[in-house]
């Protein structure tokens, strides 16, 4: 029987693992990470978890070991957050690199200097380009789920790809809420057995030697990246399929790469990722009380990057309004430029241009908001909306500042 | 629709028990009393005896709004001395605050907004320790009646166990419970405050 509980994201993150059964956990502790590590850690000296808990020096060294173990044919766990994530991002590359069907979660935290323990989404954005699935919760519930999902489609044969699974630190680690923790025979039947089966490829035994993580020169390296981009775009597909059967038998979640919310009819339509998703929902139904036609596109797959999905959403045959501004709300920016996910935003937005020209595109905003922890409240959303209303009225000859640090900076 | 989210803001010091007080009250509501919760510290390092604050939001609809708690609709604060060092900001006009204090219990009776209770004394004499958690935890659910009694035992019990702490903690509990429904009675609390 499934139980209703009342546990914070990273405590819902320990119990996803824990139903996932898998056989080496490696993990450095790190604000604010640490609590998944400590149950973890409970969870296997009381035999809840039968796994193996390995005690390494550094978050370089535990991704590291989970590598090598996943390369003996197990399943795996390790997790991190900001800092942490960086001392291991030499490793990140390397175990995409090798298709290592790797499950990870990162607490979403500022980067120093200055040094800043708080939440935002830096980290994480900072290695979009890794080779990671990526993958951002809006509740607990949904990190759990997440985490049993992830093994799902990490271990998918035609993906074989690491999943990052993040959640907003302290926002989300920190907070408790309701979560129904699933049964373990359903999450069993949901789940290949954590052993993989025999000839999995990537993995290697006494009796079965082979030559992994291999070097390739100019010729074959190419040709080794073409496919990890190739199969990382036609993740998307079993993605679905996995967020599909999962909601089939757990009753919950959803199967897209992005989630919509009163977004068919809106004019204007903040795209957003994480929990801020939450308080933007809340605006949003206020702000349709008062006759506003807003709504929501939370991401929640940054890689595979959804770009037809947003395609679809904001401008699709089923829309029943045309979308008249677009805002992008985020907890990072690319120095010199813009925030990151604006950038992916936009660079989708660039290919419907050219399959819509003439007809132009919307006016696009960028609010940088939520730097290392600091808190977005919903006047800050409506003053973002009450913008993307300003810039859909907007006759085109006024330049108009396309990003805009939410609090620091003045709207126009 | 009226929004019907209660708001509970928990003040006190590093290793008195704060949030352990606003993550019962949520427990309670989830799992004992059919109500939807969200439980949160201040966010940032833990240190003994540094300001703490615990928010609880409680309400009949899933809560989505993760922002900062900007109104109180009770306050409790487990150590006084923290009113003139802290902000806050968070107290309204109509918030109820609960204090620890050495005198009391204050009559609610009179429309004040402050309500005194010795809750320090109350906790020594049950629990042999100075967490005063349970206690004001008590005073709160008598004085607002927002849960069951019930819910809130069986949740102390789900926290501390069968055992003699969990014993002891629905002990102190009932007796903050009886201090803030004899003063409810008399006054307008549960009237003001009540959802129960």
């Amino acid at each position: 029987m499934s139980e209703l509980h009342f546990l914070s994201g990273n405590e819902a993150v320990a119990q996803g693992v824990r139903l996932s059964r898998p056989r080496v956990i490696a993990a450095y502790p790190i604000t604010p990470q640490t609590i998944v590590v400590e149950r973890l850690s409970e969870m296997v000296e009381s035999r809840e978890l039968a796994a193996e808990f390995v005690h390494v020096e550094s978050e370089h060294s535990a991704l590291a070991l989970v590598m090598g173990s996943a390369a003996m044919g197990v399943r795996t766990f390790t997790a991190t957050s900001s800092q942490g994530l960086m001392y291991m991002a030499e490793c990140l590359h390397y175990t995409s690199g090798g298709r290592f069907p790797l499950v990870m979660m990162n607490a979403n935290r500022s980067l120093a200097l200055p040094w800043n323990i708080y939440g935002d989404q830096s980290d994480s954005l900072a290695l979009l380009s890794s080779g990671w699935i990526q993958v951002y919760a809006e509740t607990a519930q949904e990190s759990l789920d997440m985490i049993i999902q992830a093994y799902a489609v990490a271990e998918d044969v035609r993906v074989r790809t690491p999943v990052l699974v993040n959640l907003d630190g302290f926002v989300l680690t920190h907070t408790y809420e309701p979560v129904i923790v699933p049964d373990q025979d359903t999450v069993d039947a949901f789940l290949p057995p954590p052993d993989f089966p025999p000839g999995y490829p990537g993995t290697f035994d006494l009796l079965r030697p082979q030559s992994l993580a291999v070097s390739a020169g100019p010729g074959d390296y190419a040709g080794f990246k073409y496919r990890q981009h190739r199969d990382m775009v036609a993740a998307a597909e079993p993605i679905r399929d996995v967020g599909g059967r999962f909601a089939e038998i757990f009753g919950r979640g959803s199967a897209d790469l992005i989630e919509p919310y009163r977004c068919g009819d809106a004019e204007l339509v903040m795209i957003t990722l994480g929990s801020i998703a939450g308080t933007v929902r809340d605006v949003i139904d206020d702000l349709r009380a008062d006759g506003l036609r807003v709504g929501l596109l939370r991401i929640r797959y940054l890689r595979p990057f959804p770009s037809e999905d947003l395609r679809r959403l904001l401008f699709g045959p089923l829309r029943r309004a045309a979308v008249a501004a677009i805002g992008i709300l985020e907890k990072d920016i690319s120095f010199g430029h813009q925030g990151g996910v604006a950038l992916e935003v936009k660079a989708a937005l660039y290919d419907q241009a050219e399959a819509s020209a003439p007809a132009g595109l919307p006016p696009v905003r960028n609010f940088i908001a939520g730097l290392g922890g600091q808190d977005i409240s919903r006047g800050q959303i409506i003053a973002m909306f009450d913008d993307l209303a300003r810039a859909a009225g907007r006759d085109g000859d006024e330049p108009a500042r396309s990003v805009r640090f939410v609090g620091l900076e003045a709207s126009r | 629709m009226p929004t019907t989210m209660h708001e509970t803001v928990w003040l006190g010091r590093g290793g008195q028990g704060a949030f352990t007080a606003a993550r019962l009250l949520g427990l309670a509501a989830v799992r004992f009393a059919g109500k939807q919760a969200l439980a949160f510290p201040s966010f940032g390092p833990e240190r003994r005896g540094a300001p703490v604050f615990a928010y609880t939001r409680i309400a009949d609809r899933p809560i989505r709004d993760r922002s900062a708690v900007r109104r109180a609709d009770v306050a409790v604060v487990m150590d006084e001395s923290l009113l003139d060092q802290v902000s806050t900001d968070f107290l309204v006009a109509e918030s109820l605050v609960i204090i620890d204090a050495e005198a009391g219990p204050t009559d609610a009776g009179s429309g004040e907004r402050f309500f005194r209770v010795p809750a320090r004394k109350i906790a020594r004499d049950i629990l042999g320790s100075d967490h005063t958690n349970t206690v004001l935890l008590g005073v709160f659910i008598g004085l607002t009646g927002l849960l069951p009694i019930d819910a809130v035992t069986a949740g102390i019990v789900a926290e501390f166990g069968q055992g003699a702490k969990g014993g002891k903690n629905v002990a102190a509990f009932r007796c903050g419970w009886e201090v803030g429904r004899a003063s409810s009675e008399t006054g307008d609390a549960a009237r003001r405050y009540g959802h129960g």
